[in-house]
């Protein structure tokens, strides 16, 4: 779902960029400000940073036989918050590109905006949400990295289809193609990215109870 | 990742100030992406040769920084070439404009990512993010980005371990088994980066840390014969670009 570096056109790279720089200030501020009321807290988040970065390089299984990688949006927005996400989520995008030349710089900001900033919001709204309305927590986890990578996918399709209008039905025409090649490989990622999430905060609850809640204490 | 990150610590112009390559790959990166899609490939080409010949990073090593992207690049640019309409029932057709199009971001992408792959293979990514702090992002942050690049590789070295382990027990045999296994790895790293942290911080604590990590660093200065021959090399290819013909449209 990364956008790879000078695919967008330079207009719109730069406009994506402005769209994505607010949030990524926002939480860099709600950062700095937790680093400098509590210093403890950043081995942890350096901890989490990194572990979103690895947890993306994960290979997991893909209908098509062949594996993939979780986007780990939800899973993200659930543990540190949408806004500190942003940053997390420019950090992690920022080392693929210049450590795997996965994405880009011109397009950071297009990323940014779908991965780091859509995705984990509506992670995190949908699991209010389904919480609210009294969903267990597998559900509520299910449904909230399946719909943060679904949402994430459906945003970058629209920032590709402002980008390249189709000759004959514009926007419109363009946006259903994106999304309809899209549907194919995403739609089951999304469902298998959900699964793979519920799977590991079952895990972690199990294991690794007090390493969520030094978390917390942290994000 | 590895081969990345050593190329950029151990290239021929590792000794220079890292400010000369950053204006080299930023301005080819710039000049790739914002000139008309004919010229870009002129950048694309100088970073090529400035990354092999000048820092003398290995064509391999080079090559397989850029074949990923410029796999997904042709499987995914063709579509830009199909227009679909629904006025009369729904009609895929090849659309000359639409290849058009396609051709122009498929220059002007894999362009660019040739410029990536220069400031990635020459530049260290702690020497990417130190000129943040001048830009005013705050010290702490800067920081953090330092820290979670240098648990990265811990990480990496061990989801891989544990990846290759779960493999050897027939882990990863069957879609349901792999995806137990990839959670259990996963949920297994998080505890496995606090620990590695702890250790980290009390380690940095046994050292009177203070919010500081000072490092002792060669002092490189700008050399300005590079740094004149940097510019020249980006005006030019400014200068070839604005006379350069467009891309002729698709023949129909």
């Amino acid at each position: 779902m990364h956008i790879m570096e000078g695919y967008l056109p330079p207009l719109h790279a730069a406009a994506w960029t402005a769209v994505a720089v607010p949030f990524v200030i926002a939480g860099g501020i709600t950062l700095a400000k937790t680093l400098r009321e509590r210093p403890e807290t950043r081995l942890p988040l350096a901890a989490a940073g990194a572990f979103a970065f690895v947890l993306s390089a994960l290979k997991i299984p893909s209908v098509t036989g062949s594996s993939s990688h979780p986007t780990g949006t939800g899973l993200g927005a659930l543990m540190f918050g949408p806004s500190v996400m942003a940053v997390l989520g420019t950090v992690v995008l920022l080392f693929q590109a210049l450590l795997l030349a996965h994405g880009g710089i011109t397009t950071l900001g297009a990323n940014v905006f779908s991965m780091a900033v859509v995705g984990p919001w509506v992670a995190w709204a949908v699991w209010r949400l389904a919480r609210g309305a009294g969903a267990s927590l597998p559900v509520g986890v299910f449904l909230a990295a399946m719909l943060g990578n679904f949402a994430t996918y459906c945003m970058t399709s629209v920032q590709l289809a402002l980008a390249f209008p189709d000759p004959a039905s514009g926007f419109g025409g363009a946006l259903a193609k994106f999304l309809s090649v899209f549907a194919l490989t995403q739609v089951p990622l999304a469902v298998v990215e959900g699964l793979l999430t519920v799977l590991m905060v079952t895990f972690m609850t199990r294991y690794s109870r007090a390493d969520l809640g030094r978390l917390k204490g942290a994000a | 990742m590895q081969g990345i990150d050593r190329y950029a610590y151990d290239n021929r112009w590792s000794r220079h100030h890292p400010g000369e390559r950053l204006l080299l790959a930023f301005g080819l990166l710039f000049l790739a992406v914002w000139q008309q899609p004919a010229a870009a490939p002129l950048a694309g080409l100088a970073a090529i040769l400035a990354a092999l010949l000048g820092a003398g990073v290995p064509l391999s090593a080079y090559l397989k920084v850029v074949a990923a992207p410029a796999g997904f690049l042709l499987a995914g640019t063709p579509l830009l070439a199909l227009s679909v309409e629904w006025s009369e029932g729904l009609r895929l057709a090849f659309s000359p404009e639409g290849a058009r199009v396609a051709a122009e971001a498929a220059l002007r992408s894999l362009s660019a990512v040739c410029c990536l792959a220069l400031l990635a293979l020459t530049v260290p990514v702690t020497e990417m993010v130190a000129p943040l702090r001048r830009m005013g992002v705050p010290a702490a942050v800067v920081e953090l980005v330092l820290l979670i690049h240098r648990l990265v590789f811990v990480l990496a070295e061990r989801a891989l371990a544990g990846h290759r382990a779960q493999a050897a027990r027939l882990g990863q045999s069957g879609v349901r088994r792999s995806l137990r296994s990839a959670a259990l790895l996963g949920s297994g790293l998080l505890g496995r980066a606090y620990v590695k942290a702890e250790r980290m911080e009390l380690g940095l604590a046994a050292r009177g840390f203070s919010g500081d990590l000072g490092t002792l660093r060669q002092p490189r200065r700008f050399s300005a014969k590079r740094l004149g021959a940097i510019v020249l090399l980006l005006f030019g290819l400014l200068l070839a670009g604005l006379t350069m013909p467009e891309l002729p449209s698709w023949p129909t």
